[in-house]
């Protein structure tokens, strides 16, 4: 049912009200009607039930339309949202970019500010073995 | 009267059938939101912090090699507050695409 165009599914409910309907009129009018007289019973019967089964689609076709509008909104929510979320990751991309750019070239004059002061910094101290290991012990986290 | 009640049974059989079958349509909307792409940066391995070489023996060194892992701690708070940022704008898209 749901692989139908709602177009198909409109005409196919009113269809069957429709056929329904007329063939319960017929079935009144066979009297009146000679060659329809024959099948009076039949279209009584047949009608009652395409109009009874029509009437609970009609009823079950407003609920799938409904069903299909929302799984509509639902999509296009949906495509908003990736839109969005993909808008906001260019965003972030450029936002890395843009900083850890910044941050490169804080690092690179404090380096060169270093490497200016070098002979002032290392005048008076000298680092042993010992410190550069519990340094590096620090900078690993101990566990490498 | 047997092709009364055959009949009769037909009617009821395929109304059963309708009404069973309509009965068991779901109302779920399936449709879903795929899980949002992260920018391609905040998915690179962290970079480790350099080590002083052995052979390192004056204060200029340990400011160098500072600087440089500061540099790179700096890079890394950037990345985890974009990450935070990334997660917090999906969280609000995908709850926008569940509310009525």
């Amino acid at each position: 049912m749901q692989l139908l165009p709602d177009a198909w599914l409109v005409w196919l409910v009113n269809g069957t009200l429709i056929v329904g309907a007329v063939s319960v009129v017929l079935s009144f009018l066979s009297r009146i009607i000679p060659f329809v007289g024959t099948y009076s019973l039949s279209l009584k019967v047949i009608g009652c039930v395409l109009l009874i089964v029509g009437a609970y689609f009609k009823g079950g076709l407003n609920v799938e339309l409904e069903y299909r509008a929302r799984i509509l909104e639902m999509e296009q929510k949906i495509a908003i949202a990736e839109a969005k979320s993909e808008e906001e990751n260019i965003k972030i991309i450029e936002t890395i970019k843009v900083e850890t750019e910044v941050v490169r070239q804080d690092t690179e004059e404090t380096l060169y500010l270093i490497e200016q002061m070098k002979q002032q910094i290392d005048k008076e101290c000298v680092i042993s073995p010992e410190a550069i290991e519990l340094y590096n012990q620090g900078v690993l986290g101990g566990n490498e | 009267m047997k092709e009364y009640a055959i009949r009769f049974f037909f009617i009821i059989a395929v109304l059963g059938y309708g009404i069973l079958t309509t009965g068991c349509a779901s109302t779920t909307v399936p449709v879903t939101m795929n899980f949002p792409q992260a920018p391609e940066p905040l998915l690179m391995k962290p970079e480790k912090l350099d080590t002083l070489p052995e052979d390192a023996d004056e204060l200029s060194d340990i400011l160098n090699n500072s600087t440089v892992n500061y540099g790179k701690y700096r890079e890394l708070q950037l990345k985890f507050i974009q990450w935070q940022r990334w997660y917090n704008t999906n969280r609000r898209l995908h709850k926008d695409t569940q509310e009525n």
